[in-house]
């Protein structure tokens, strides 16, 4: 039946019911009213047995048609509804993407502001007394005593405690660690 | 009359129907493609243990970064796979 498929629903619904149509009416003369027939056309009579197989042929491949039909009606309905449930589904994949994608932007930027802004705090912070002064002007007298202490004890360390060069060789070693992992790696073990 | 019996055979087999519906599995944020960067390294000549502090800000950074999308990778792929195995679902 799979030629059913490329047909559109009218044409094939037409040509089923003409070939049902003309297979039941031919069968119905055939068998059951072929005497009157006889009568009006005497020159039938030694080729009406042909006449009703011939009849019940049609009749039975108009059956078949039929029934095909049915089939394939069912499937293509079966078809439109998953078509549109894909739709649907398909629509609701782009809004989900939009939606990720909006919050994976929003918190990248905001990540990114906020340690652009600490940068510049410490920045501000080692720029000398003018800009401590800047950010200690909201701050309660309490507030600025101490802030003042901690900003004091950092100025102190950057002049009297120079970074070991120890602790900058071990920081970048954990920072390049996955390079040096990958670069280590054999990949014939890791399949193993 | 036997290529028109042999047609008919044809027209009448009952060969498999290919229903033609495929659902796409969607693509993928394109944010989320993009391969985190390498963290920085201190200079090995820095004395200064503020310019140190700078660089370990911006790693901070760059971790989270990373960390936003592998969250969003998750999120992504769970609501996707479930979206995609009940495509009935509202």
């Amino acid at each position: 039946m799979w030629v059913l498929q490329w047909l559109p629903d009218s044409l094939l619904e037409l040509i089923i019911f003409s070939i049902l149509g003309i297979g039941s009416i031919a069968t119905i003369i055939s068998l059951f009213l072929i005497n009157p027939l006889l009568r009006f056309m005497p020159a039938l009579a030694g080729s009406y047995r042909l006449f009703q197989a011939v009849s019940v042929a049609i009749f039975l491949v108009g059956v078949y048609l039929w029934g095909g039909y049915h089939t394939e009606m069912t499937w293509r309905d079966r078809a439109r509804e998953l078509q549109a449930e894909i739709q649907v589904a398909e629509e609701r994949a782009a809004e989900h993407n939009v939606e990720i994608q909006k919050e994976v932007v929003y918190k990248d930027r905001v990540i990114r502001e906020k340690g652009k802004t600490q940068i510049e705090y410490v920045e501000k912070i080692v720029q000398g007394p003018e800009r401590v002064k800047e950010i200690t002007k909201d701050m309660s007298p309490e507030e600025r005593s101490k802030f003042e202490a901690k900003v004091k004890e950092l100025e102190d360390s950057i002049k009297n405690c120079p970074v070991p060069q120890i602790v900058i060789e071990e920081h970048n070693k954990a920072a390049r660690l996955l390079k040096d992992v990958e670069k280590t790696t054999n990949k014939e073990e890791v399949k193993k | 009359m036997r290529f028109l019996i042999l047609a008919l055979a044809l027209a009448v087999s009952g060969c498999s129907i290919l229903v033609p519906v495929k659902q796409k599995f969607p693509e993928a944020v394109p944010e989320l493609k993009i391969k985190c960067p390498e963290l920085k390294e201190v200079d090995d000549k820095t004395k200064n243990i503020t310019d140190m502090l700078k660089i370990i800000i911006d790693n901070y950074g760059t971790y989270y970064q990373c960390s936003n999308k592998v969250d969003g990778w998750i999120e992504w792929y769970d609501t996707q796979r479930d979206n995609f195995n009940n495509p009935k679902k509202k």
